[in-house]
């Protein structure tokens, strides 16, 4: 990846990808530094770190409003597609 | 179809393959695992139907080294790699060359693309589910490696290293892949309910 940092500070597409890093494990003690004080600076990029925890909240409670039913004929259409190539 | 899941666990590996119960057994997980990772009806239904007419042509090479279920499993895994890559192709879209810019040369947010504040109102009952309808189609417009990693990371809660596995990638291409996945979701919804 292309790096703009100036020293050990990323820049905000860097420092997007930390914060993105950052909501699934931990970075590595500089690499957290960096982010850390951009943010301090940066109100997108807190914005983005923020509505993208927000994001992943509510993806992980979508996953129980769908609903994975298979058309009862498809499925047999897929039984005599099957019986017609064994037989 | 409940009962199912317990029929299969009672599968034992065994040489030979038995074709005339594979809707019957497998169809529905099939297609519950198809569906969570391609996010789309018709095309889940076509990768689980390659998958039962690629087994049967080859159904020569199963020496029952694996039981019938995991072989098939394997078959369906390939059939949605294959589809993301032909879609998506992994290559190109780690280099981040996917028409959306989100940031200048410098690597900074270009004005138009900076994320706008969010009301916090978004969390309440009424507001919530507007939010989640949104979240979805815009996950649905994500390409076929992006929706890959967020739906194996969010709806199945896998970790980052299953993931890889699962799709045969690097964790440097899943940071990059998630990175992109999420901006472009981002921005969908300052676009599409934002407003």
């Amino acid at each position: 990846m292309d790096t703009h940092k100036q020293g050990w500070i990323p820049c905000c597409e860097e420092a997007t990808l930390l914060a993105e890093r950052s909501l699934q494990q931990k970075l590595p003690f500089w690499r957290h530094m960096g982010l850390r004080v951009h943010l301090l600076y940066c109100k997108y990029c807190r914005r983005f770190l923020k509505q993208s925890r927000q994001i992943a909240e509510a993806a992980a409670k979508m996953q129980q409003h769908e609903d994975f039913t298979l058309d009862p004929q498809v499925k047999a259409e897929w039984e005599s597609l099957i019986s017609r190539k064994i037989n | 179809m409940p009962g199912t899941a317990l029929h299969m666990n009672e599968e034992k590996a065994n040489d030979s393959l038995s074709p005339k119960n594979w809707v019957k057994r497998y169809a529905d997980d099939f297609f519950r695992f198809a569906m969570t990772r391609v996010s789309d009806k018709i095309l889940a239904q076509d990768l689980v139907q390659d998958t039962f007419l690629s087994a049967l042509q080859s159904a020569a090479q199963f020496k029952g080294q694996s039981s019938e279920r995991n072989w098939l499993m394997a078959i369906l895994k390939n059939k949605i790699i294959d589809h993301y890559r032909r879609q998506g192709k992994v290559g190109t879209l780690v280099s981040l060359d996917d028409g959306d810019s989100f940031f200048d040369e410098k690597g900074h947010w270009r004005k138009d693309a900076a994320p706008q504040q969010w009301p916090d109102s978004w969390q309440a009952p009424g507001e919530q589910t507007e939010f989640l309808r949104v979240l979805q189609e815009c996950i649905h417009k994500l390409n076929g490696m992006g929706q890959a990693v967020v739906n194996l990371k969010y709806l199945q809660e896998k970790n980052s290293k299953e993931i890889c596995k699962e799709l045969s990638i690097t964790a440097s291409n899943y940071w990059v892949l998630m990175h992109r996945a999420k901006l472009h979701l981002r921005s969908c919804l300052d676009k599409n309910w934002l407003k």
